[in-house]
């Protein structure tokens, strides 16, 4: 027996998931934007998804834990997770083939992981043990894969075709799942959130002043971050063009 | 009478220690001066970051003759640029400069830093030079920041800040040529205007 089912309007964020497959699954229904941005209105209501999340939890959640946590914890914190995500910059320093990059990055993690108290003292950075942030997005960067259209992803943010497949690399490949504490790998996700917000709190105010369109702005200086970090924050003069072509 | 001593003075400035001539300024040692006049500013006077209107004319004072915004405005809007009228112009880069200052500002007043790291400048060519510089924090990583110099009449002009990879005034350049190409330059300014406003 059919049972009709009064039309509940999908909220923003469910939509945009299924507007986010539907357009993945039929690239080309969408193209109204720039040539890096043919899911433009798709994005925006992602966007304004989670910009909508992180105004009612994740951005007072931050400012709370930043106002009631002592400055030495906080950052003890940041770099714990760090320590983290140094282990995955190593494997992806070796996929790049930056060998001696990968071997400072060993370096790093075996001073942080023991002298600093299982990460939570960056002494690496102290002797001169760059701190590098790679990941598997960038990795694909670097193996020459352009970086796509532009994607917001729910909950995730800003990212591209490339970096969103990256992002599922990244989240398989982290080291916290080596813990298997159940619960506390729940904790540890939300807090690690809750402390990578607290480190945009600041940007806050100064995207606040940028932005004359916080969408176009946010897009763009995320394209031309991604593409400085695939070089290694030497872009190549002119590798650029591309994220906006002179007219 | 007065102007014989103006002549006779700016005489004797122009002979002046070759340490006072432009061509003895190097790009960095102007990055380095204004940086360092910035944070003088802003430790002997430190309500200044809670004071956006006075902090911002501190940042335009200091910053401002080392900028050249015609470059910057040029870069940004393109064929749109060759095309805007004398007057438009002048009102774009009025309110460019506004927006960016304003922007320069809340970023150097909103970063607590323990210093600032100067890497050897790298040249693009006998004319244009970038200065890379890292902002040393609290115990987190430093925020890479370049600056994009070019000679003008003999002194180094900044027409770019890239901050972590992303470049100051090209992160517009999508949004404000396709606001011009529907809606005109002055539909621009007007919305510069009006943002410039709202974050007074």
């Amino acid at each position: 027996m059919t049972r009709l089912r009064a039309p509940t309007p999908f909220n923003a964020g469910l939509r945009a998931i299924v507007l986010c497959v539907l357009a993945l699954s039929l690239p080309g229904c969408a193209t109204t934007g720039p040539d890096h941005d043919p899911y433009e209105s798709m994005n925006r209501s992602v966007y304004a998804f989670n910009k909508a999340l992180d105004d009612v939890a994740i951005r007072p959640a931050a400012t709370l834990y930043e106002a009631i946590t002592p400055r030495f914890v906080s950052q003890a914190v940041t770099n714990f997770f760090g320590n983290l995500r140094d282990i995955q910059s190593v494997f992806y320093d070796l996929l790049q083939g930056k060998v001696p990059m990968a071997f400072g990055g060993v370096a790093r993690v075996a001073v942080n992981s023991t002298i600093g108290l299982a990460g939570m003292i960056d002494v690496g950075s102290e002797m001169g043990l760059e701190k590098r942030n790679e990941d598997f997005g960038q990795t694909m960067g670097v193996w020459g894969m352009d970086s796509g259209p532009y994607l917001v992803l729910p909950f995730l943010g800003p990212s591209s075709v490339r970096d969103a497949f990256g992002k599922g690399v990244d989240i398989v490949s982290d080291p916290l799942w080596l813990f298997g504490l159940g619960d506390w790998e729940y904790a540890a996700i939300g807090m690690r959130v809750v402390d990578d917000r607290a480190g945009l709190l600041r940007a806050d105010q100064i995207l606040g002043t940028a932005a004359i369109d916080e969408y176009t702005y946010v897009r763009d200086a995320y394209l031309q971050r991604r593409l400085s970090q695939v070089h290694d924050g030497d872009p190549p003069p002119g590798a650029d063009a591309e994220l906006s072509p002179e007219e | 009478m007065r102007n014989v001593a103006a002549a006779l003075l700016s005489l004797l400035l122009l002979s002046a220690p070759p340490a006072f001539a432009d061509s003895h300024e190097t790009p960095e040692s102007v990055i380095r001066s204004a940086t360092n006049s910035v944070v003088e500013r802003l430790e002997a006077n430190p309500d200044l970051s809670r004071d956006p209107g006075r902090l911002y004319a501190m940042v335009n004072d200091v910053v401002l003759p080392h900028f050249d915004f015609n470059r910057i405005a040029r870069r940004v809007l393109g064929k749109y640029w060759r095309r805007a009228s004398d007057d438009q112009k002048r009102r774009f880069i009025s309110e460019f400069q506004t927006l960016l200052v304003k922007t320069y500002a809340v970023a150097v007043a909103s970063y607590e830093y323990e210093g600032i790291a100067y890497r050897s400048p790298r040249s693009r060519s006998e004319t244009e030079i970038s200065v890379p510089t890292e902002i040393t924090g609290n115990g987190g990583p430093g925020i890479p920041i370049t600056y994009e110099l070019h000679l003008v009449d003999g002194s180094w002009k900044v027409y770019d800040i890239v901050v972590d990879g992303v470049s100051l005034s090209l992160t517009y350049r999508n949004d404000f040529r396709s606001l011009v190409r529907q809606r005109g330059i002055d539909a621009l300014i007007a919305r510069l205007m009006a943002h410039n406003h709202e974050t007074r």
